[in-house]
C-alpha cells in the first residue's frame, strides 16, 4: 500500500498546477494545451496498443473520427448533448475497436496493420461520400458544448472540460497498465505462444487493446471537435494515423506521460516554425527520424536517462 | 482415472512422421517421463498436448476430456501448464511480473476495478504477489524477483519457467527438458521440488528429459520413444534393462553387447 500513495500525491499537485495555470496564461496559449490534451487523449490509445500490446494500427484517425462525426452528428440530427455524445460515440469506437482486432485472429504483424489502414481509408471514405449525413467534402459544423444554459466555446472555457477528462483517462490508464491487464497486454508483444499456455485468451487481449484506443481516439476526437468547432474528411485520413504514431514515437512509445509530449511537440511545430510553413512536413520526418536514431525511447525516455544521470547514486537505471 | 490419455497420437507434418501412432497414459499423481533420442518426437507431444500442433490422427484426453476442438489457452484453463526447451520469457519484463502473468488467471479484478484502484484491485494484486513470492523462495528465485528475465542466467531461466506454469494452477505439469544446462546441485534442487510438487501439491508432471539423473532418480513411469514410435515403457528399472532401449537410447553398441 505503501507504493500507492507517493504517486497519488504527484497526481494530485499535476491536477492542482493544471487547474491553477490558465489563470496566469495567455488565452492563446491555454487553447493550445487544450488541443495538446485532447491530441494526447488520441496518442495515449496508441500507446496502449501499439506501444504496450505490440499491434501496430493505422486506425487511430478512423478512431478519432467515428468519436468527432458520432457526437457532432448526434447533437445536430438528435439533439443529444456531447457529454453524452462522446461517451457514447466512444462506445461504439470501443466495439469497432474490439471487432478490428478479431481481424487478428487471421492476420498478424503487418498484415494486420495493413487491415488497420485500410479501416481509416473506409472509414474515410464513408465521411466523404455519405453527404447528406456527414456534409462530405464541404464538412460538419459541430455545434457547441452547452452546459447549464452556457455555451462552452473559448480556449478557455473548454481547457477546463477537456483537461479534466484528460487527466482522468491518463489517471485511469496508467492504474490500468499497472494491473493484471496491463502485464497482459506488455506479454502480447513479447510471447503470444507463451501466454496461451498459460491459459490467456490472446485474441480477446488483442481486442481488447484495440476496444480501449478506438474508445480513447473517439473520445479524443469528439473533444477536438468541439475544440476546432469544425469538421472536415481531410482531418481524419491515413496520414492523420501515420501522425499520431510519429506522436508517440517522439514521445516515447511505450510512455504514458510520453503521449502528452509528443502531443505537444505536434501541436507546438507550426508555431516555431514561423514563416516556414511549408516545410512542416520535412521538419517532423527529420525530427522522427532523429528520434529513433538517437533516443528511441523517445522524450520521455530522455527525460527517464537525463533524471537518471543528475542523480548517480539513486541506483542504476532501467 | 488418467490425467492425460494419448491414443493412437500421429502427427504428421507434409512427409514427415513426427509422432507415429502414440499412446500412453499418465496416471494422476505420477511424475511420467518421456524419453528417447534427439528427434524421436518428444517436444512435438508436448506441442500436440498442449494444443500447439493438432494431432494428424488419434485423440489427446486431459483428465478425460477430449482436446480436439480446443485451443491451446482452453487447453491451459483446463489445467494444463508447460516449460519450453528453449525458454519463452516475457524478457521485458522482471521476474516477479513475469510469474504474475503466470497468476493472471487466479485474480478476479477487472479493468474498471483497475483503473479506479477499487478495493478489490488492491486485495487481487496483494494476493497475487503474495502467491508470487511463495512460488520464488519455493524455486529459489527470492533475490531475483526484481530481475529482468532476460538477464537471468539460463538455469535461472528455466526455473523462472516453472515458477510461472505453477503459477497458473496446474493440475498436470508438462516439461520440455527442464535440467538441460543445469549444474548438479541444481539439479538436485529441480529433483526435491518435482519430488515436492507431486506428492505436496498432488501435481501431476509428464516430464520429458535427457538427464538421467532427474529421470531415473524421480520417475513413477517411463515412456520411451524412438522415431515417433513408442519403444517401451514401464518403470525405470524396467526401462533401463529392456535391450531395445539399450540399443537405441542408453548407447548400448553392439560390439560391447557381445563382449559382456
Amino acid at each position: 500500500m505503501r507504493r500507492v500513495r507517493r504517486p497519488f500525491l504527484w497526481w494530485l499537485a499535476l491536477l492542482a498546477v493544471l487547474m491553477a495555470w490558465p489563470l496566469v496564461a495567455s488565452e492563446y496559449r491555454v487553447f493550445q494545451a487544450g488541443v495538446i490534451a485532447s491530441t494526447a487523449i488520441m496518442a495515449l490509445g496508441l500507446v496502449i496498443v501499439t506501444g504496450v500490446a505490440g499491434q501496430v494500427s493505422l486506425a487511430q484517425a478512423a478512431f478519432s473520427a467515428i468519436g468527432a462525426y458520432g457526437a457532432a452528428l448526434l447533437a445536430t440530427k438528435l439533439g443529444v448533448p456531447a457529454y453524452f455524445g462522446i461517451p457514447l460515440a466512444a462506445a461504439l469506437a470501443g466495439v469497432a475497436g474490439y471487432g478490428l482486432g478479431l481481424a487478428s485472429l487471421r492476420l498478424g504483424g503487418h498484415y494486420l496493420a495493413l487491415v488497420t489502414m485500410a479501416m481509416t481509408a473506409i472509414v474515410q471514405v464513408g465521411l466523404t461520400h455519405w453527404e447528406t449525413l456527414t456534409g462530405g467534402a464541404l464538412g460538419l459544423m459541430v455545434p457547441p458544448l452547452t452546459v447549464a444554459g452556457k455555451e462552452l466555446t473559448s480556449g478557455f472555457a473548454l481547457y477546463y472540460v477537456v483537461v479534466p477528462v484528460a487527466f482522468a483517462l491518463f489517471l485511469g490508464v496508467s492504474n490500468l497498465m499497472a494491473s493484471r491487464l496491463g502485464r497482459v497486454f506488455a506479454a502480447l508483444r513479447q510471447s503470444e505462444v507463451a501466454l496461451q499456455t498459460l491459459g490467456i485468451n490472446v485474441l480477446h487481449y488483442k481486442a481488447l487493446a484495440f476496444a480501449l484506443s478506438g474508445a480513447l481516439g473517439a473520445v479524443g476526437g469528439g473533444l477536438q471537435g468541439l475544440q476546432t468547432t469544425f469538421l472536415d474528411p481531410h482531418g481524419f485520413g491515413i496520414i492523420e494515423s501515420v501522425v499520431l504514431v510519429a506522436v508517440i514515437i517522439i514521445g516515447g512509445f511505450r510512455s504514458i506521460p510520453g503521449a502528452v509530449l509528443g502531443s505537444a511537440v505536434f501541436v507546438l511545430i507550426p508555431e516555431l516554425l514561423g514563416g516556414f510553413q511549408a516545410y512542416k512536413g520535412v521538419v517532423w520526418a527529420v525530427l522522427l527520424l532523429l528520434m529513433i536514431v538517437l533516443f528511441p525511447g523517445g522524450l520521455a525516455g530522455a527525460g527517464a536517462a537525463l533524471a537518471a544521470r543528475l542523480r548517480p547514486n539513486a541506483g542504476a537505471a532501467r | 482415472m488418467n490425467a492425460l490419455e494419448l491414443s493412437g497420437v500421429t502427427v504428421r507434418f507434409g512427409g514427415l512422421v513426427a509422432v507415429n501412432g502414440l499412446s500412453f497414459s499418465v496416471q494422476d499423481g505420477a511424475i511420467h517421463s518421456l524419453i528417447g533420442p534427439n528427434g524421436a518426437g518428444k517436444s512435438t507431444v508436448i506441442n500436440t498436448i498442449t494444443g500447439l500442433y493438432a494431432p494428424t490422427e488419434g485423440a489427446v484426453r486431459v483428465a478425460g476430456r477430449d482436446t480436439a476442438r480446443l485451443r491451446p489457452d482452453q487447453i491451459a484453463c483446463a489445467g494444463v501448464a508447460r516449460s519450453f526447451q528453449n525458454t519463452e520469457m516475457f524478457g521485458e519484463m522482471t521476474v516477479i511480473e513475469n510469474i504474475l502473468i503466470g497468476a493472471h488467471r487466479q485474480a478476479r479484478h477487472g479493468l474498471f476495478a483497475s483503473a479506479l484502484r477499487l478495493p478489490s484491485y488492491f486485495r487481487g494484486e496483494a494476493e497475487m504477489r503474495r502467491r508470487a513470492d511463495e512460488l520464488l523462495e519455493m524455486l529459489g528465485l527470492g533475490r531475483d524477483r526484481d530481475t529482468l528475465a532476460s538477464a537471468l542466467p539460463f538455469g535461472k531461466q528455466r526455473q523462472l519457467e516453472l515458477a510461472r506454469a505453477l503459477a497458473s494452477s496446474p493440475k498436470l505439469l508438462l516439461l520440455d527438458e527442464p535440467a538441460a544446462g543445469l549444474r548438479s546441485a541444481e539439479i538436485d534442487h529441480l529433483n526435491r521440488t518435482l519430488v515436492r510438487l507431486r506428492d505436496e501439491h498432488r501435481l501431476t508432471i509428464l516430464l520429458v528429459d535427457h538427464v538421467m539423473k532427474v529421470v531415473m532418480n524421480i520417475s513413477d513411469r517411463i515412456t520411451v520413444l524412438n522415431f515417433g514410435q513408442k519403444i517401451a515403457e514401464g518403470t525405470p528399472a524396467e526401462v533401463r534393462a529392456d535391450p531395445e532401449v539399450r540399443r537405441a537410447y542408453l548407447g548400448d553398441r553392439p560390439d560391447r553387447a557381445r563382449a559382456s
